[in-house]
């Protein structure tokens, strides 16, 4: 089974990429200490570093989110979306080592249990002044827990990727309680308006980049009006779709890609088998139509990763006539 | 359409794509730490306090269990508070009105002291020192009530909303609650409540006390007959 995870190995992008990772992270944390140290000497050493380690994870969860998008509107961003999981998994140990800090500081050596005592020191929900903000990153972490402890393929294969994909859909409720956790916490008792804009502002360019790539998404997808032929649908102009790339048509519910390799058309689910990656945005490499994500890779004919792996996506039936590409909707079943 | 593909698990990325990953780091990078640097020199407030942690010094004087325990060391009154989010009470009141030898971590705000003390209290002889008290009247006050042990120092800031959870767990674990008003001239006030535990509820929010003011040797009390929350 262990083969199916070999095919990634830790490539010279990946180190590099780490390696980049850990030294930015430590980077910010070094400096959020070091400038709060100058700026406010009388601040506490725990204060400093509970700060920065909260900082650091929510500007690093907004990098993550800003990732997906940005590829989408630009393929040129991919190599920052390749190894993405890692920088979550980092993402996650710094909030947990910002949460974990916080409960000894705020909760531990009393007269209660210190996750009793955050989970009952504040009941005041009906209050927005004094709403219970731990409580809200506690409920984040846990999830960020789930996505982290989930991450490698192994759950991926065993989940089965529609069930993966949506655990990992929960990084939006998590960033959301998140917002909520620094807004109803730091922000409430900020001196300043300016982090307050700034938390606003960071939201506006998550939730902007989204919408602006599932625009671009739309408008990419062929025009074509759904004429049907045969129980075939037009698709695309066969012509536009370059040697080895893909044009990518709605035919029915379905976003599928259709690739020249060779000069002929084929048809297979945009969706990767993987983690939902585009496929229409790969291209083909030594016969396969190649995933842009992580580099998956499946036979344009029949949609199957190449032996020894076992990934599968859905083919479709297409054939030219009359300059355009026409897909049947229903897929072909390959047994095996 | 250019036909450069990038595909993660080939070691290098070609020329042209290498230059836009070190573009994006690099612009990433400069943000990050811009954020870094503003976000940590904007994140007031904090007080002029301190908290000498893990320096003990040796003070001698007359011990007060009540109203909150307190030493009278050469003419100055130093709160008491036990390590952790404890008061110093229990302790305290195996001494009240004795001479004591004391060792303890001094915690310091705007000319308040207090003392985290180790538990072992020496008894010494001696005569009894007495307090001066004097009844300065009835007033109201709006405010923020924290822990003492906190907001003179062990945590700065050691007081607001994020402490909030904090000083509800000093304030039950027994550690008297300060009290952080503006008087009538807008000048910031510390005032030790006295009496019964405050809600725990309304802490590190804005209330209105009405009470009777008492001076303490150098440190200002606030007997609290109404705590007010002040609506939103
Ligand atoms: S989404 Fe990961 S390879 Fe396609």
């Amino acid at each position: 089974m262990s083969v199916q995870y070999q095919a990634i190995t830790w490539s010279r992008q990946k180190k590099v990429y780490d390696v980049l990772l850990a030294s930015g992270a430590a980077g910010f944390l070094g400096l959020f200490v070091a400038a709060g140290a100058v700026t406010h000497p009388e601040a506490t050493a725990e204060t400093l570093l509970i700060r920065a380690l909260g900082t650091c994870a929510f500007v690093m969860l907004h990098l993550i989110l800003c990732i997906g998008p940005l590829c989408r509107l630009d393929k040129r961003f991919l190599p920052l979306l390749y190894n993405r999981r890692h920088m979550g998994v980092t993402m996650f140990l710094t909030a947990a080592a910002h949460g974990v800090f916080s409960i000894i500081q705020f909760h531990s050596s009393g007269d209660e249990n210190p996750l009793v005592s955050l989970l009952s020191s504040n009941t005041r929900v009906n209050s927005l002044s004094a709403f219970p903000f731990q409580q809200l990153g506690l409920l984040a972490l846990l999830i960020l827990f789930l996505m982290a402890a989930t991450s490698h393929d192994f759950w991926l294969h065993t989940l089965t990727p529609p069930v993966w994909k949506r655990l990992h859909m929960l990084v939006y409720a998590a960033y959301g309680l998140l917002v909520a956790h620094v807004a109803f916490g730091a922000l409430q008792s900020a001196a300043s308006v300016w982090p307050a804009v700034l938390t606003g502002a960071g939201l506006t360019i998550v939730a902007g980049l989204h919408l602006a790539a599932g625009i671009h998404e739309r408008r990419r997808d062929s025009p074509l009006p759904a004429r049907t032929h045969d129980g075939f649908v037009a698709a695309c102009e066969f012509d536009a779709i370059p040697e080895g790339r893909a044009t990518v048509a709605m035919i029915g519910a379905e976003r599928v890609a259709i690739f020249k390799h060779e000069g002929k058309p084929y048809a297979i689910s945009n969706v990767c088998a993987h983690q939902n990656g585009p496929l229409g945005e790969g291209r083909t490499i030594d016969g396969c139509v190649t995933c842009p994500w992580h580099g998956y890779q499946f036979r344009p004919d029949t949609g199957m990763s190449p032996p020894p792996f076992q990934d599968r996506v859905p083919a479709y039936r297409c054939r030219v006539d009359s300059g355009k590409v026409w897909v049947h909707p229903q897929p072909v079943r390959h047994d095996g | 359409m250019t036909d450069e593909f990038y595909v993660g698990y080939v070691p290098r990325q070609t020329a042209a794509q290498a230059r836009f990953t070190r573009t994006a780091v690099t612009v990433a990078a400069l943000l990050a730490a811009g954020l870094a640097w503003t976000l940590a020199a904007w994140r007031a407030p904090f007080d002029n306090s301190r908290f000498e942690f893990g320096v003990y010094r040796d003070y001698t004087g007359t011990l007060a269990a009540h109203p909150v325990p307190s030493l009278l060391a050469e003419g100055q009154r130093i709160l008491l508070v036990a390590e952790g989010k404890h008061g110093a009470n229990s302790l305290a009141a195996r001494f009240d009105q004795r001479n004591v030898g004391i060792r303890g971590a001094l915690i310091e705000h705007d000319g308040i002291r207090m003392l985290e003390i180790l538990p072992s209290i020496e008894p010494l002889g001696g005569p009894v020192v007495a307090p001066r008290e004097q009844d300065l009247g009835s007033v109201t006050l709006t405010g923020e009530i924290a822990d003492s042990k906190c907001h003179l120092g062990v945590m700065n800031p050691g007081r607001g909303k994020v402490h909030r959870d904090c000083a509800v767990r000093c304030l039950s674990g027994g550690v008297p609650a300060t009290f952080l008003a503006r008087d009538e001239t807008g000048a910031r006030r510390i005032l030790l409540l006295t009496g019964a535990r405050p809600p725990l509820d309304h802490v590190a929010e804005p209330v209105t006390i009405t009470g009777r003011l008492t001076r303490w040797d150098q440190l200002t009390t606030l007997r609290a007959e109404s705590i007010e929350p002040v609506r939103e």
